[in-house]
């Protein structure tokens, strides 16, 4: 608490740096990485903008260890769900993949404008 | 005077402390709210890469990064307003809150015009599933922020009536907690809707 409670130029830095980091993903994004490292270079980049303002504009960093854990609970959660969902979905793609006429196209025939007609 | 002190000095507040603890786990109830969102986008986009690729590809990235910009910048106003806030200096809250305020109505401005053309070229949710999940997720962000922005104006009244000093710092910062929430939402949801192509 000490340094932070005097001085506001911390949060110019944290500014400074998100919209250097805008300015990153937005300059990636148009680089073909190929999807699988545009997609991890995308929520990299995401995950560390978030990390500066839960810690410093949030003040998760000066919080107790009651108030982290109701924050840090529900991206446990999420990142449950996301890896869960993975793991199904890579095996439903490698069976895509194994068999091209075996597609999970879920979209199919549900939306007319999808390119399929 | 010792309520002077308790808005200078909120972490000596039991109840400022309280107050957070319930902000902290309404706002984890946010993110679980998103999270069904986010499950329903890595399900759908996974399922139809090329639809989604082909149907997000005509959503303009100039007017998300100006948006990601205007909320970025709104989150250091309102950092700024609850440091001054804490510090006692009435003035400078009103007036970072009336620019967090500025800020947000920006963002709701320029999203007002996305829709307006994604409209005016017949794009509707009901149009595909890609712009289902489009216009649900920046949807439910853009009422999360038009909701920030009346807490705002309430806050920025008080602090204009020159209304109870005791709680203005406790109450900037729980206001300040949520707009950041909302800031941190829109973090993931530009990368994963304007600017990653999957196939």
């Amino acid at each position: 608490m000490s340094s932070e409670a005097k001085h506001d130029a911390i949060y110019w830095r944290i500014f400074l740096a998100l919209a250097g980091l805008t300015v990153l993903t937005v300059a990636a994004s148009y680089i073909q990485l190929g999807h699988g490292l545009n997609l991890a270079t995308g929520l990299v980049i995401a995950v560390c903008k978030a990390s500066l303002v839960a810690m410093f504009f949030m003040h998760l960093k000066y919080e107790g260890a009651l108030n982290r854990g109701v924050a840090l609970f529900p991206v446990v959660c999420f990142m449950i769900l996301a890896g869960v969902l993975v793991v199904d979905l890579t095996d439903r793609w490698i069976d895509q993949w194994g068999n091209k006429g075996a597609s999970h196209q879920v979209l199919e025939g549900g939306g007319g404008h999808g390119g399929h007609h | 005077m010792e309520n002077v002190a308790v808005a200078t000095l909120p972490h000596l507040s039991a109840q400022h402390a309280r107050a957070k603890f319930g902000m902290w786990v309404f706002l984890a109830s946010e993110v679980m709210f998103f999270t069904g969102f986010f499950g329903a986008y890595i399900v759908l986009r996974s399922a139809n890469p090329t639809v989604f690729e082909q149907d997000f590809s005509v959503l303009s990235v100039p007017l998300a990064a100006v948006n990601t910009l205007f909320l970025i910048a709104s989150s250091l106003t309102m950092a700024l307003a609850v440091f001054n806030a804490q510090h006692g200096d009435r003035e400078r809250v009103g007036n970072f809150l009336m620019a967090t305020i500025m800020l947000g109505c920006g963002f709701m401005v320029i999203k007002t015009i996305e829709y307006g053309t994604k409209f005016s070229h017949n794009i509707f949710p009901s149009t595909s599933v890609p712009y289902a999940l489009y216009f649900t997720l920046t949807g439910f962000h853009g009422l999360h922020v038009f909701a920030g922005i009346l807490a705002l104006l309430v806050l920025w009244g008080r602090a204009q009536a020159k209304a109870a000093a005791t709680d203005m710092g406790s109450a900037c910062e729980l206001v300040g907690l949520y707009w950041h929430l909302v800031d941190l939402i829109w973090i993931f949801l530009f990368p994963l809707i304007y600017l990653l192509k999957f196939p």
